[in-house]
């Protein structure tokens, strides 16, 4: 046999209406609907508009302060290389200018550097190692009897990226 | 009046003692208008806090019990000398002494003295060191030194030779105001937290000399208070970012790590946690209190490590910030109140049963009651100190009706 066409839904729940105009509603409905839906219509162009629009957006403001961010942290992370390898020849040289704790924290504060996750620029925990990076070096200058606190306004390059 | 003191600060020596009377007149409100400086402490504005109101005057401060509560806060003496608010108060650990420190940049030693027939008088002053508040004091556990935390960004070292208190070192480090401060069981570390978000670890060297052992980021906001497990080199902060922080050296002992962050969702604060205390007896347990108007009890637990777990967790009683506790011998918890009162707390039988208020002085000083501290031998005995300028010596007692009524027979029934 055929099987039987699917009942649209208004037939479905009045199955037994005998009322004709039933289908002549229905159709002065789709009438209506685009001029009703109108608002909305427009409303969702202006939605995917702005999605767009957005996005590309946000590729470039992203960009921008990643760069921004990620040259700071890499300024820092050079600052404290630095440091460590002036540290680490003066230990070398002359074992005696530096206490036995001063030199197993100077060995200890390269190895940080050394094993920072600098290119893996989604690791979550880069600002949390930062931070433990910052701890180790305010220990080293604690122990080597300074007080310096790391200052990147010090050392404005006259380059801009 | 001029006073002359056993002890002074760097170099210097003083005189001899000078007996002052222990009940000294209530000091009037002039401290009200007195420019305090330091950051603004305790303002924070993310608790509804209210206008301190000043608490109205009176001989002495009227003692009143909270339903089902037992036994009666009596003062025994209100020290009265620093010039400003007193931050902080702590028992020498033989019980030979009460060090307070405050906003006038100084540090007090008080004791009762025989030759005043038991007063309590200033035994030191150390002064000429710090050029701002003092916001902590610490003895290290054989009380022969003694930190000082300022808001000047140093930590002083104060050692006692012969009675002479001198000046022996000074750290530095944190970046601004130092908070709070704190030695090892051991007596060889002492930490030091401030609002530089830092906790820095230093070692003791001979000849009064520290080395910097650690410097530890991983708060968010300013360090409350730092304080170490009773017999573990495990460090234990509290901070304006709502948590408790665990610090432990390293397997290898190179380095320091935060090895807990107990915040909201494991049973800690929705706010400022002010302090952090260990229980003195062999349990191990700790209490914290803070803005969020509660006081939290914790089992510290772990034979590798110590790890805290939510105990108890109970209203402070009032609608202003619990700026500190303190556990006593006793068994009890003490908690000084930013509504001018001092509270005292325990727990019938099974402590995770349910802590509540035995004992309460409503209006205990004029102003916020910044610290209490248990004194360590004389069990019921309880120092407060406030930012009336004064600090006050209580004894926490079984009411003398119900000590009365049993001695005869009778008696109500104590919960």
């Amino acid at each position: 046999g055929c099987a039987a066409p699917a009942k649209t839904r208004q037939q479905q729940k009045q199955p037994h209406d005998p009322c004709p105009t039933m289908g002549d509603l229905a159709g002065i409905d789709d009438a209506f609907a685009a001029a009703l839906n109108l608002e909305e219509s427009h409303i969702d162009e202006g939605w995917s508009d702005g999605l767009k629009e957005g996005e590309a957006l946000g590729l470039v403001d992203g960009r921008e302060v990643g760069f921004a961010k990620g040259f700071e942290v890499g300024q820092e992370l050079g600052f404290y290389a630095g440091c460590h390898a002036v540290w680490a020849t003066c230990a070398r040289d002359d074992p005696e200018c530096f206490s036995v704790r001063a030199r197993k924290a100077i060995v200890g504060f390269g190895q940080m550097l050394t094993s920072f996750p600098m290119n893996d620029p989604l690791n979550e925990e880069i600002l949390e190692t930062l931070n433990t990076v910052r701890g180790k070096f305010k220990t080293v200058v604690a122990l080597l009897g300074m007080h310096h606190e790391y200052n990147p306004q010090e050392t404005k390059l006259s380059l801009n990226f | 009046a001029m006073l002359s003191f056993l002890g002074r600060g760097r170099g210097g020596s003083g005189g001899g003692a000078v007996v002052e009377a222990a009940e000294a007149p209530i000091p009037s409100p002039d401290y009200l208008i007195r420019d305090h400086g330091g950051s603004d402490e305790k303002n924070s504005g993310k608790t509804s806090d209210g206008a301190a109101d000043a608490a109205a005057g009176g001989s002495s401060p009227s003692v009143s019990l909270a339903n089902g509560g037992a036994l009666e806060v009596v003062a025994v003496a209100t020290l009265a000398g620093h010039s400003d608010r007193v931050w902080c108060a702590a028992w020498e650990p033989h019980g030979r002494a009460l060090a307070t420190c405050s906003s006038d940049k100084t540090v007090r030693l008080w004791a009762p003295s025989a030759a005043a027939g038991g007063a309590w008088v200033t035994v030191a002053e150390l002064d000429s060191v710090h050029s701002r508040t003092v916001r902590s004091v610490a003895w290290s556990p054989c009380g022969r030194l003694l930190a000082t935390a300022s808001f000047d960004g140093s930590t002083a070292v104060w050692v006692s030779e012969g009675g002479e208190w001198e000046c022996a070192a000074v750290v530095e480090g944190h970046e601004n105001e130092v908070k709070g401060c704190a030695w090892s069981p051991s007596g060889t570390l002492l930490a030091t937290c401030g609002r530089d978000k830092s906790v820095w670890i230093w070692e003791l060297q001979p000849g009064n000399d520290f080395e910097c052992v650690a410097v530890l980021n991983g708060h968010t906001q300013d360090v409350k208070q730092v304080t170490w497990h009773p017999t573990e080199d495990v460090l234990l902060s509290v901070s304006y970012d709502n948590t408790i922080k665990v610090w432990e050296e390293d397997p290898g002992g190179d380095d320091w790590s935060c090895a807990q962050t107990v915040t909201a969702a494991e049973g800690g604060h929705s706010s400022t946690v002010w302090s952090v205390g260990f229980e003195p007896s062999g349990l191990r347990r700790a209490v914290t209190c803070s803005d969020d108007r509660t006081i939290a009890t914790w089992t510290a637990t772990g034979m590798q490590g110590m790890e805290l777990s939510a105990a108890a967790k109970f209203p402070c009683g009032h609608d202003r910030a619990v700026l500190s506790v303190s556990w006593g011998k006793c068994g009890l918890i003490a908690a000084a109140g930013a509504d001018n009162s001092v509270r005292v707390y325990g727990a019938a039988g099974d402590a995770a049963a349910g802590w509540h208020e035995v004992g309460t002085v409503a209006a205990a000083h004029y102003d916020d009651v910044n610290c209490v501290a248990w004194h360590p031998t004389q069990h019921d005995l309880l120092a407060s100190c406030s930012d009336d300028g004064s600090v006050k010596v209580w004894s926490v007692r079984a009411r003398v009706a119900d000590a009365h009524a049993e001695a005869h027979g009778g008696g109500r029934d104590t919960p």
